[in-house]
């Protein structure tokens, strides 16, 4: 085994492992499964969101179906995550719209719908509330502080405020979530389309009162997750798990993009308010931020989110006084949960529209405002984070200006429909704080007569995690990428490599696996696999998670190292109104973002241009109109998403400024693309004149939205 | 409890019905209101045709009727008599793969893949009709597929590749597809601060 | 798992054979084309038919020819053949738009022009799934005994016409022809609607939608501007049908019609009045576009705002005449 120059995988397109089967039809998705003797599942969910279940008739011939409510879970009838508030089935008391009362199970899934048709549940209805301003109740709250406030604000010229709003946002995976649950060997069994198999082999030990070893979870090729995938497949797993075990048959249960929509988590809507003392010549002297997230009926994953939010509130600027109090409420809606970016695009979009007004407000250049206000090398974050050699904020900033034209196009567009808008912004790479200490994440190699086999439980669910992961593997063992393969991501075989989330897949899991292959190849000494195996019979590797020495936080005062590493961005959006619509059209958008090694760069390229791609519709399209606590448009005719029609043209520039605990340098990149449109695009919608400091930016918002010159 | 009357007759009458699938006869029987997307799934076991929202509104279930695309969802298995079929399974030659799965798999436009197969069979219509499509004609051909993955980037340059290919030109994909404009001839890409 | 009900379905060769059997199975029978509408409601739960009469291996109805210099189209022609037809494309540009700005490509190969004309009215409360609309109790459109969530006091279902053809389609004066089997009737395809969203249509039920007539094309010019907020997909919420007759440099005629603002389409007569006998110009567009904005009273029941919608009708109508000028 000798590593060439020219054999390397890391930095080349290598093939994708699943490449092939994705072009063929050959690749199988959960509901392409079947089981003999299976059995389909439905839902049957609450049609109020608030109150007490009285009463349910069937309204059918039960002979053949598998009918379960919450009196049938084995174990504790909860969705095990942080909290274990959120039951699986309802009990009596009722706290949104969709939530899942009652589950019905028949071989023929007409009969199925017929069934379900026919159910019919009494409630005493309770007022039910909306509005998370007036909640009563805070799932979690945070309070980060830096510095002295109270001098900041002395030390300033002018102090701008301001208020901005971001709404829900569905992560529309095309592929609408499932699971099978089949009984065997005295425990069960779920294939899925998830995120993190470890989540679900908890839940369902937890909700069916399981050992360890009787729960086995296996992920299926899956189409799509965004987050959408993270939590909430816990909650379907548990529904079929409940009807397999009720049945001792295997069940299927696979959602219609209606009840996807209208059921599972989405983004968190939030108010964020910022009062910002700046002097006469741009220095942010003072930031305070308050942050409010409508969390839903319960808590999921919100405390996470805010902690992400709130950390990234300030943008990537640098400033000596901060105060950030962050709040995610209660109300009766559809819990809201993870979502590629995590809190972060909530919390950047209202910095980055911010720093436009700063800029507006001061009658500076906004790109000098935001150079001389961003995080340099040796910086400290508003958790006291000092930021390392890796800080490119300045870099990707200048780059996407000079690439973009940005200053002449902005001049040159002056009074016309054409408009022009940036945003910095950054994104930490893996779990907040010390989470990754106490996830504790494990990674496996085990050594084949031909290579390697990757052991881990990380997933691919389009990002490209098993070739990332086997170019790592391959240049650190030297040895060609084609010897490594991947396991499946299945609970029965891999250690609990932590979620598949926080953009952590690469850099802390890849890391993890650099060191099981360096330990590998220093076992072998040189031998050949076959050799090794011949004479010791096995090797196999397995590390757990270490972090870089020196990573300190502290959870109670929100001190410290949020994250091992950032990654940075910068977006340059074009946008076109229409003069007559006020419809905004955006035809050029230059990324550019420093993402500490590219490991295969057209599927990072990838991330950032998907990610830009959701991110535009998150910024002018993507609503999700509530109506009495339910969605009201939950089809994808009235959801909608960019087509090829309304996604602009990208040009992705990645650069590379290595983290040095990262593999061969790397650091996150799913989650950041999604940081950065939205605040471009509405600072475009401000250089048209317009007061817009809401998203989306729907041409009534813009009717609405007072004009620059008179808001001033 | 109360009871009730079972809700439904046993089995629904079946249809035979003869159609061409992927270039082979076959004749399957199935209820009449059934849709095409339904018979190949569940009665031919091509389960590479997907579903994305069964109601016409995402293009995830496209397949070719007669060499158009039509979305299986809305499509009666019964209304397929006497036609041919095109599914994903059926686009690649006895040997290797067809020029637009091949341009899929090289540029990164699959990513999770769900709707890969929708979008290769529409973009196989447009190549059929028109062997040199521009940026706008795909863009209208795609119109009716989406993808929540790729930003539809790599799609685009994908069916472009593949036009090229089947044109019979030796066309390579464009070094700033894969590796941005910043590529250099080693495949490393700038590195800042060192 | 969206499934269709069940129902038996009938494919019939020839429109006779058609009629009779739609008529025999009375309130149960549905008409079905491309079932690019139909289905969706059915698997929806929206509409149930036991029995469902398929037209699409009808081959009278694919045709397209000429007659006394009109252009005669089957009704159950493909969208995407109506728009890719040389001499549609050529002589009736505005209709061609039309049926390009109509959902998707691949719906485009499936749905046919009459079913367009022939769609089934929307609402946010009607167009949603079985379980949705049981948490509201349903709506006047599936059970007469409900109210109208758009406005509860409304005696009438206040869904909209939603067809990309139709506001164009009246604008040039295109006719139908209905067969009840034995006889057939030509009626203007203004005359087909009815301001009603459940029904909406005056034609009896069994009556099938054979042709679509469309006049000379001389003499006047069409156009067609539509509200939505993505390149495809999106069903109109405001749309505008224009076509104006001249002599001379003057204007002898115009009709302008509205879609996707009430339950039928709606004529602007005053609009078309402050056209006649001027040149179409800025000035005749401007004062045409005014008196459009008073009869345009979209309802809180599609996407986007029904004041912004209003909002707009004034300059759809401008733009819509100038692409005339």
């Amino acid at each position: 085994m000798g590593a060439t120059e020219k054999s390397r995988a890391v930095g080349r397109n290598v093939p994708r492992k699943e490449g092939l089967d994705k072009v063929t039809g050959a690749a199988k998705y959960v509901d392409d499964l079947t089981f003999p003797g299976m059995l389909h599942g439905r839902t049957i969910r609450s049609t109020i969101a608030a109150g007490e279940i009285e009463n349910i008739h069937l309204g059918f011939a039960r002979k053949g179906f598998t009918i379960a409510d919450c009196r049938d879970v084995p174990g504790r009838n909860v969705v095990a995550l942080i909290e274990l508030d959120q039951p699986c089935l309802a009990e009596r008391r009722v706290r949104h719209f969709a939530e899942p009362i009652l589950l019905l199970a028949h071989e023929d899934r007409e009969r199925l719908l017929e069934a379900e048709s026919l159910v019919a549940i009494d409630y005493r209805e309770e007022t039910p509330i909306y509005d998370p301003e007036k909640s009563d109740h805070c799932f979690k709250e945070i309070r980060i502080e830096k510095g002295d406030l109270a001098r900041g604000f002395a030390e300033a010229d002018v102090v701008v405020e301001g208020e901005y709003r971001v709404g829900l946002q569905e992560q529309l995976y095309i592929e609408p979530n499932g699971v099978i649950a089949v009984p065997e060997n005295g425990g069960i069994t779920v294939y899925g389309s998830l995120q993190c198999p470890y989540y679900v082999h908890r839940a369902l030990r937890v909700l069916l009162g399981l050992s360890d070893d009787k729960v086995r979870v296996v992920q299926t090729e899956t189409g799509g997750g965004f987050g959408g995938k993270e939590e909430y497949p816990s909650m379907i797993a548990g529904h079929a798990a409940i009807l397999a075990w009720k049945s001792r048959r295997p069940v299927k249960l696979v959602y219609d993009r209606v009840e996807d929509m209208v059921a599972t988590t989405k983004r968190h809507p939030g108010v964020i308010r910022h009062s910002t003392g700046v002097t006469r010549d741009g220095t942010l002297t003072a930031i305070k931020i308050d942050v409010l997230l409508d969390g839903g009926a319960y808590m999921t994953l919100s405390p996470v989110v805010l902690s992400r939010g709130v950390i990234h509130a300030t943008g990537p600027y640098r400033c000596d006084h901060v105060r950030i109090q962050g709040r995610v409420v209660a109300t009766n809606t559809p819990p809201n949960g993870a979502f590629r970016g995590f809190g972060a695009p909530q919390t950047q979009f209202a910095a980055e529209v911010h720093m436009e007004r700063i800029a507006e407000t001061l009658g500076i250049d906004s790109v000098r405002l935001r150079e001389k206000n961003a995080f340099r090398p040796g910086d400290t974050t508003s958790t006291g984070q000092k930021l390392g050699r890796d800080t490119s904020a300045l870099r990707v900033l200048r780059e996407a200006v000079s690439r973009s034209d940005f200053r002449a196009k902005r001049r040159a567009y002056r009074g016309t429909n054409r408009g022009i808008g940036l945003a910095l912004f950054f994104h930490g790479s893996g779990f907040t704080g010390g989470g990754e200490v106490k996830l504790a994440s494990k990674a496996s190699l085990e050594l084949t007569e031909t290579g390697a086999r990757i052991l881990v439980a990380s997933t691919e669910i389009g990002q490209g995690t098993r070739t990332m992961h086997a170019q790592i593997v391959a240049d650190t063992l030297g040895i060609p990428y084609d010897a490594v393969e991947v396991a499946a991501a299945d609970t029965a075989r891999v250690p609990d490599s932590g979620p598949t989330v926080a953009s952590r897949t690469c850099m802390v899991v890849g890391k993890i696996l650099e060191r099981c292959a360096q330990e590998m190849r220093r076992e072998l000494g040189g031998r050949s696999a076959q050799d090794y195996l011949a004479e010791r019979g096995s090797l196999v590797v397995t590390k757990e998670y270490s972090g870089p020495d020196g990573l300190y936080w502290d959870d109670e005062t929100y001190r410290g190292d949020a994250y091992g590493a950032f990654g940075w961005g910068c977006d340059v959006i074009e946008v076109e109104r229409d003069p007559e619509t006020w419809q905004i059209r955006p035809t050029r958008v230059t990324a550019v973002c420093e993402i500490g090694k590219a490991i295969h760069p057209v599927l990072a390229r990838g991330q950032i241009e998907g990610g830009t791609a959701q991110a535009v519709g998150y910024a002018l399209l993507e609503e999700v109109a509530m109506r009495d606590g339910r969605m009201a448009n939950a089809q994808l005719t009235n959801y909608l998403v960019p087509t090829t029609l309304d996604t602009p043209e990208i040009d992705v520039t990645i650069l590379e400024n290595p983290y040095e605990h990262g593999p061969f340098g790397a650091k996150g990149v799913g989650e950041m693309p999604i940081d950065g449109p939205a605040p471009a695009i509405v600072n475009a919608i401000r250089s048209l004149g317009v007061d817009v400091r809401s998203i989306p930016a729907t041409p009534e918002r813009i009717l609405e939205a007072p004009s620059l010159s008179a808001s001033r | 409890m109360e009871t009730f009357p079972d809700i439904l007759p046993a089995e629904p009458t079946r249809v035979h019905v003869g159609f061409q699938v992927n270039g082979e006869s076959v004749e399957v029987a199935f209820a009449p209101h059934k849709t095409l997307l339904e018979v190949l799934r569940e009665d031919l076991a091509l389960t590479g045709t997907k579903h994305g929202c069964e109601l016409g509104e995402c293009g995830t279930c496209a397949v070719l009727v007669d060499g158009r695309p039509v979305l299986s969802c809305l499509y009666l298995g019964l209304e397929c008599a006497g036609r041919r079929v095109e599914t994903v399974e059926g686009m690649a030659p006895a040997a290797g793969l067809h020029p637009l799965q091949k341009a899929f798999a090289d540029l990164g436009a699959a990513q999770c893949g769900y709707c890969t197969p929708g979008i290769l069979l529409t973009a196989k219509a447009l190549l059929d009709a028109n062997a040199s499509p521009t940026l706008d004609e795909i863009k209208e051909a795609l119109a009716g597929n989406l993808c929540r993955c790729t930003g539809y980037i790599k799609i685009f340059e994908a069916v472009e590749l593949a036009a090229a290919w089947t044109r019979g030109e030796d066309a390579e994909p464009r070094k700033e597809t894969l590796y941005g404009t910043d590529y250099d001839e080693s495949g490393l890409l700038p590195v800042v601060n060192r | 798992m969206m499934r269709l009900p069940k129902f038996r379905y009938y494919s019939p060769r020839t429109i006779a054979d058609a009629v009779a059997i739609r008529s025999d199975a009375g309130p149960e029978g549905a008409y079905v084309a491309g079932g690019t509408d139909l289905y969706p409601n059915m698997k929806r739960r929206q509409q149930t038919p036991k029995v469902v009469v398929g037209l699409s291996r009808i081959s009278e109805l694919s045709r397209i020819g000429e007659q006394n210099g009109r252009l005669v189209l089957g009704a159950g022609l493909l969208l995407s053949n109506v728009e890719n037809d040389p001499r549609v494309r050529a002589e009736y540009p505005g209709l061609a738009h039309a049926v390009s700005e109509i959902s998707t490509p691949p719906l485009r190969n499936m749905g046919t022009i009459g079913g367009n004309l022939l769609l089934d009215t929307r609402c946010n409360y009607y167009d949603q799934n079985y379980e949705w609309r049981k948490a509201i109790d349903f709506c006047m459109k599936t059970d007469r005994q409900q109210i109208c969530w758009v406005a509860p006091g409304s005696p009438k279902c206040l869904a909209v016409q939603s067809a990309d053809t139709v506001p164009v389609l009246i604008a040039m004066g295109a006719r139908a022809v209905l067969s009840s089997g034995r006889e057939e009737r030509e009626v203007a395809v203004e005359d087909l609607y009815r301001n009603d969203g459940i029904d909406y249509l005056r034609k009896r039920p069994e009556e099938l939608l054979t042709e679509v007539v469309l006049p000379a094309a001389n003499g006047w010019r069409a156009s067609y501007r539509k509200l939505r907020r993505r390149g495809a997909f999106d069903f109109p919420v405001l749309s505008v049908g224009a076509a104006v007759w001249r002599e001379d440099g003057k204007v002898t005629s115009a009709r302008l019609v509205l879609g996707g603002v009430a339950s039928a389409p709606v004529r602007l007569s005053a609009a078309e009045a402050v056209l006649a006998g001027r040149p179409l110009d800025k000035e005749s567009i401007e004062a045409a576009a005014a008196a459009a904005a008073g009869p345009s009273r979209p309802m809180d029941n599609t996407d986007f705002s029904f004041l912004w919608r209003k909002e707009m009708t004034a300059k759809f109508v401008r733009s819509a005449l100038a692409d005339l000028v």
